[in-house]
Formats: C-alpha cells, structure tokens, sequence
C-alpha cells in the first residue's frame, strides 16, 4: 500500500499494510472454532485451555460447549496414575488420581450438557486390589454422576470392572435407555447384565467382548440379545462350539471379528487342543455374514502376542493404545 | 491432450496469482473436487478467500501429500516442519483448508495450534487472536468466576 499525498503511512493503513491481520479473525468462525478446540484433550478441556477459551469472549464460550467437542469423553488416558508392577505385591498409585477422575468428570459432566454420546474408560481403571484408589464406593459416586448426566449415552467402553458390584454395573448400564454399543470384559456370569441390556437398550447393537468368550456367554447373547448386529470378540479364547452358537443362534448378526484369537476346540479335552484354522461347516455358516473378520497367522505380532499371553491379553504390556484397535471401525476407539 | 497426460488445473488466488496443479493432487479439497466431478470447473478457477503466500503453501503441503512414492512417517517428518511458522501463518492457513475443505490439512493445523494455545492465559488468547472482548465487566467477572476448581 503506497503513502499518502503526504509521504506518511496513517495508523489504519498501517494496519493493513502488515498483511491482513485484522480482517482475518473474523472469519475464525464458529465451525473453525470447534475444530481447534476438538484437537484438546480431556484435560486440557477441562482445565487449562478449554476453561480460557469459555472466557476469551461470547464467541469462543458457544463454541467451546458446542456438542461436537463433548459427544466423546474420553477417559482412557485416566490411567497414568497406576502403574502394576510384576513384581508382587507392589503397586504405584498417585494419590490425587481420584480426586483428579472426580473432577475432570464434574467439568465435564457440566460442560458438557447432557450431550455425551460416547463415554470411554482405560482398561486399568478399575482395577482389582484394595490399595488402587478407585472403591465401589467411588463408582457408585460416580455412575450417579454419570447415568444423570449423560442420559443419552450411546456408547460406553468399559474394558474392565473387576472390583465393582455387579448391582452398580446394571443400574448404571440400564439406565442408558439408548445405549447401542458396549465394549466390555468377559464376565463370568453374563446374564445378569445381558438380560438386562435386552430388556432396556432397545437400539442395542454392537457389542465388544474384550476377554474369553464360553459357550454360556454365546448362549446367553443368543438368548438376550437376539438383535445384535456386530459382534467383536478379538485377541481372546474363543471355544468352537461358543462360536457355532453365535453362527446358528444370532440371526441379525452382519459383522463377526474373531481377529486374532486362540481357537479350542470343543468338547473340551485336557490339555486344551487348539485349531490351528476354521473348518468347512464354520466358514460355510460364516457366509450369511456381510463381514467375517479373521486372522489366525502365525506371522501376525496381534496373534503372536495373543498366543504368548495365553488368551488373556495383557495389554499392559504393549503400546499404549494398541488395546484400542478393532478391526470393525466402529468398535475402535 | 493424450489420456495418459496428467490433468492439470490452474488455481487463482484472491490476489490474482495463478498456480498450476494436477488434478490428481488438487482433489484432495473437497471443495475443488466437488467442481471437478460436478464438471463445474472453470479455466482458471478463482480462490477469492486465499492469497498467494497462502495458495502457495497449501499447494506445497498438497503435492507432498499426493506423493505416493513418500511413507507416512515421511509425510509426517514433513507436516512437523511445515507447521514451524509464525501463529498468524497458521491461522490463515487454518482459514483456508477450512475454505477448501482440505481435511487433513486442517487436522494437522489443527493439532498444531490446540499444541501451541495449550498454557495460554485469557490475555493471550486474544492477543493472538485479535479478538475484541465483547464481555461488559460484570459478564467478564462473572465468567471467570464459574468453574474455579477447575484451576486448583
């Protein structure tokens, strides 16, 4: 931009001149806005930078409670704080971390307006010894928290429970009337939640099953859970005749993943026999199937690691998220 | 032209700048793609809401994608250094995969900067911004008065 008549840059001018930096942030409308903002995580939204932002002006306060950045919360980095050493009996806890779960939970149950769609939970976070901080009693708290608050809850993760009343688990999972997808552990007495989920969860869906699946579970999804759609039951035990259950007995069901998984072969022998493959009559069954998902490879490091932990994945052991992979999309976090 | 030609298209920046690109790497914004299919595209097709230092750095970040020969992890050393500019850049690079709907572009900018605001004050922000603060004083008091656990 050239001077005026008088050889001198006004203020205005100026301003321009330096490259368009007033005029743009206008334009850093609401959409922009809530992109940014959905790259902060849990923490960040919940404490430093997503409190700023609510502050910054009317704009920014919209933008950072629009829906789109609370449908997910996503809690699976609440975990950092436990570290299980093999060497027994010790544990490593940081004493703030249920203060901590407490309050990332209220901002975000309160920020968040009712609109979590999906709620997702470390593996670890619940785990079994007296000296972890996180009680019954805590879930108890904190289930209340969050069936109130997130009455619309469409998908939780919850990899493991192993520590909490069975009573808390069913009342906080049937209070989520269209709950779709569960990712939960193997339980060793399915039908006291299963029933549960088909009588309450009518849009009920899609279900994840992160631990061994016996021939009661498959009978008691078959029995509960007639509509199931998607069914992933990944780097476990599978037993053949739970698996002809799920073939036969769930007539909806469009997507089967048993990636990764150590086959036995039933009726049950001692010692176990593993399949090395699937026969003819499963995979005969398996075509009615819009997508059958396998892997059973000698050189795949998922079935190499599955071998090696014996069925029971220990998790703990790889790559942070490597617990989050599923070859369904949708079951992957 | 031989079909075996790679298609071109040239792009024109708000300042009047054109840019050739093939089209192979041009449709990775939707907005470009969505007139190549819809056969709506014009010679050349004007970009009203990009300059050129703008355009150019797009293009730059746009055919290092579309390079089939690069690894992941290359084009991702590559997005590493691309983002090492001043804030403004950022933004205005922001406002412009947004305007051409370049999905991973954005992602990356995106990422960069929710980084970078990380341990931003209020102050900060809108310095950065340069946003007008259109709170009245007791509206600013009383937002900064709610959720103050959040900063124990």
């Amino acid at each position: 931009m050239s001077s005026n008549f008088f050889g001198v840059i006004p203020q205005a001018m100026e301003k321009e001149d330096i490259g368009s930096h007033s005029r743009k942030w206008e334009e850093m409308d609401h959409d922009v806005l809530v992109k940014i903002f959905q790259c902060f995580d849990i923490f960040g939204l919940t404490s430093g930078i997503g409190q700023v932002c609510s502050k910054v002006c009317s704009t920014w306060r919209l933008a950072a409670c629009d829906p789109l950045i609370w449908k997910t919360l996503d809690l699976s980095m609440l975990k950092s704080n436990f570290i299980k050493t093999p060497s027994e009996p010790y544990v490593y806890v940081d004493g703030p971390s249920d203060k901590t779960l407490t309050r990332v939970l209220k901002i975000s149950l309160s920020l968040s307006h009712g609109n979590i769609t999906t709620l997702i939970f470390h593996y670890n976070l619940f785990v079994s010894d007296d000296q972890l901080t996180y009680t019954a009693e805590s879930w108890m708290m904190m289930s209340t928290y969050l069936y109130c608050r997130c009455p619309r809850l469409k998908r939780l993760v919850m990899p493991a429970w192993n520590r909490i009343k069975k009573t808390g688990i069913c009342k906080a999972i049937c209070a989520w009337k269209d709950l779709e997808s569960l990712t939960m552990p193997s339980i060793s007495n399915p039908p006291y939640l299963i029933e549960e989920i088909g009588k309450n969860c009518k849009n009920f869906a899609e279900l994840k099953i992160m631990g061994p699946c016996h021939i009661f579970f498959a009978s008691t999804l078959a029995a509960f859970l007639p509509n199931l759609k998607v069914l992933s039951i990944r780097c476990s035990i599978i037993f053949k005749d739970a698996l002809n259950i799920i073939l036969d007995d769930l007539k909806k069901l469009e997507v089967l993943n048993i990636s990764h998984c150590v086959l036995i072969d039933s009726p049950p022998t001692l010692p176990r026999r593993v399949l090395g493959e699937l026969d003819e009559s499963i995979l005969k069954k398996a075509k009615r199937l819009r997508k059958f998902i396998t892997c059973m490879n000698d050189s795949c490091i998922t079935c190499k690691r599955t071998r090696q932990d014996e069925g029971l994945m220990r998790w703990y052991k790889y790559e942070a998220d490597f617990w989050k992979v599923d070859e369904v999309k949708s079951l992957a976090i | 032209m031989s079909s075996s030609e790679e298609r071109k298209l040239i792009l024109k920046s708000s300042d009047n700048e054109e840019f050739v690109v093939k089209e192979s790497s041009a449709v990775q914004c939707l907005t470009i793609k969505n007139l190549v299919e819809d056969r709506c595209v014009s010679d050349p097709i004007p970009l009203a809401n990009v300059d050129s230092k703008i355009l150019a750095l797009v293009i730059e970040f746009m055919e290092k994608h579309a390079e089939t020969t690069l690894s992941n992890s290359e084009k991702k050393e590559f997005d590493v250094e691309f983002v090492k500019k001043p804030f403004d850049d950022l933004l205005e690079l922001i406002l412009a995969a947004n305007y051409l709907d370049f999905r991973e572009l954005m992602d990356v900018l995106c990422n960069t900067c929710a980084k970078q605001m990380e341990n931003w004050s209020v102050e900060e922000v809108r310095e950065k911004f340069n946003i007008q603060n259109d709170y009245t004083v007791e509206e600013e008091k009383a937002a900064r008065a709610e959720n103050p656990w959040a900063f124990e």
